[in-house]
């Protein structure tokens, strides 16, 4: 989103952006009504996924009430929130994943680069799921049911720097995935990319602290899911911290700028469908 | 056709298939992360609760033990056949199969065999690794019977889950989309074969169902064997219920599947 004359400041491309990615929202929605059973059947999967997602924690608590520090209760608060990070996820990044690399192998790019928009926002966004939506709804109910069983004190301050916090993780956690997939410039196929990046998401299914310390500091900063799942829930159940939010926002800043710039390098190798 | 020209067909085949998936042998290496990173999250998350006092009913070196084979024996006795199968079904694609003197599951089995040949050697130094970072409590028996056990307990397991996923893909004869139940079946399996976490940490009042259940003789009979404490009687007994379930798998889909032909009009017929 650079200055151009449809866009004198940022803030004007800001919110031509906004409006495109409305119009593709509405156009997503629409084409969803179109498949009812494919909406229906996402929704009745994630739900599955969830209640299955739960029965290796349940289990782990039968045998302990407590793992450094986290109750049961805790942790079921954390699948919850993970559900909500991956739902965001998996509602506006994911469908466009598989697509970067066919759009560099077919050449369909070159139609994305010749449009009025910014290219990393297109191949990014484009695309969005809108039955996700009720994956985060039960991922709110998880958390919920989590957090009354849990141990600590929900407060209006916890919330926001979860909400904060959530956001951060998804951005994080997108910029990190766009960066990977990539790599699709310099490879003929991405594919098992989504793969990968799906099983090492699992690993925010459990509170950080149950890692050791060179995984935990993989999560929080080369592969931030800990941003997505274990930060908010620390902050719904009291143990938040505002630096946290504070570092979140300037590492989803620092990602964003730095995936701006891998982009702009990335294309420099695209050679086109024809050429 | 006798089985020695079926084998023969099958090692063509097998030859053909293993060509065509070494172009794609960066894809199987990343696959093969996949395959690694479940486990060992599980165990890393496991012996967090062991470290916290937690009273298992089994202990570190089974655990360990367990998550660091376990994506090598998931993925011997892995199939993923029903989708592509249920696909030929729906678009007449097995037509040309069924006018060939050999039959769409020699197909099947030689993928299956030439892709694990490939899936093996690149997943060999992810567990080198993993076993590299637990070597002081993988614990793995030194008797050999227990691994001619083991060997044999893999390629009846591995039979059976690709005669279950044949089984699957004969409903594609009657349903268009099978997508559903294949995936109904996933989520059940892996709690019932011990893919998210060995059979022993199940509640004490499920495990008589548990120990018979067909899923567990399609991955953890294979684990427990050089894993578990398993007295003689409860070999015996493992081992004579690992030797049937194929038997019974292939006979049901060979029926199903014959019952399916029977019903089958290609696209255009």
């Amino acid at each position: 989103m650079t200055s151009s004359p449809l866009d004198p400041t940022f803030l004007h491309a800001f919110r031509r952006h906004l409006r495109l990615w409305k119009r593709f929202l509405t156009q997503s929605v629409v084409r969803e009504t179109h498949y009812r059973t494919q909406f229906i059947a996402t929704f009745v999967v994630g739900l599955l996924q969830l209640v299955f997602s739960l029965i290796p924690v349940l289990l782990l608590y039968s045998f302990t009430d407590d793992i450094n520090g986290w109750s049961r209760g805790d942790v079921i608060a954390l699948g919850g929130v993970y559900q909500i990070s991956i739902a965001l996820l998996w509602f506006g990044i994911e469908p466009n994943m598989e697509r970067i690399s066919l759009y560099v192998r077919q050449g369909d790019l070159d139609l994305i680069l010749i449009r009025p928009v910014s290219g990393l926002f297109y191949v990014m966004l484009r695309w969005i799921k809108p039955a996700e939506i009720f994956m985060i709804l039960t991922g709110l109910a998880v958390t919920m049911v989590g957090l009354a069983q849990g141990s600590g004190a929900l407060n209006a301050g916890g919330i926001l720097q979860a909400m904060v916090l959530v956001i951060c993780g998804v951005i994080l956690v997108s910029s990190a995935w766009t960066a990977i997939v990539m790599s699709a410039f310099w490879f003929t196929t991405t594919g098992p990319v989504a793969t990968v990046v799906a099983d090492v998401m699992q690993a925010g299914k459990y509170p950080l602290s149950f890692y050791p310390t060179a995984i935990r500091l993989f999560f929080s900063f080369v592969f931030p899911v800990g941003f997505a799942s274990t930060f908010p829930v620390d902050a719904l159940v009291g143990r938040g911290d505002w630096n946290i939010v504070l570092i979140g926002i300037t590492l989803s800043v620092l990602a964003l700028l730095l995936l701006r710039r891998w982009w702009h390098f990335a294309i420099r190798f695209y050679s086109s469908a024809s050429s | 056709m006798t089985l020695s020209q079926s084998l023969r067909i099958i090692r063509r085949l097998v030859i053909i298939d293993f060509t065509g998936a070494l172009i794609y042998r960066a894809e199987f290496v990343m696959f093969m992360v996949s395959t690694i990173l479940a486990p060992a999250i599980s165990l890393l998350v496991w012996r967090a609760a062991l470290a916290n006092g937690a009273s298992l009913p089994v202990d570190a070196e089974y655990l360990t033990t367990y998550f660091v084979l376990l994506g090598l024996v998931s993925m011997l006795t892995s199939s993923w056949t029903s989708s592509f199968l249920a696909e030929d079904i729906r678009l007449g694609n097995i037509s040309k199969w069924i006018i060939r003197p050999g039959s769409t599951h020699f197909n099947g089995i030689a993928n299956n065999l030439s892709e694990k040949m490939i899936k093996s050697v690149a997943l060999a130094p992810f567990i080198a690794v993993l076993w590299w970072f637990f070597r002081d409590t993988v614990v793995l028996p030194s008797d050999p019977l227990r691994w001619v056990l083991f060997l044999l307990s893999i390629v009846a397991a591995a039979i059976t889950v690709y005669a279950l996923d044949v089984l699957t893909a004969s409903l594609a004869f009657w349903i268009d989309d099978i997508g559903g139940i294949n995936y109904a079946r996933g989520l059940l399996a892996a709690i019932l074969r011990g893919q998210l976490l060995p059979l022993a940490l199940l509640p004490a009042w499920s495990q008589g169902f548990i120990d018979i259940q067909p899923f567990r003789f399609t991955l953890s009979f294979s684990l427990e064997i050089v894993v578990g404490n398993l007295t003689t009687q409860d070999l015996v007994l493992g081992t004579t219920l690992q030797l049937i379930y194929p038997v019974l798998a292939v006979l049901a889909a060979r029926a199903l599947w014959q019952r399916g032909l029977r019903a089958y009009t290609a696209v255009g017929a």
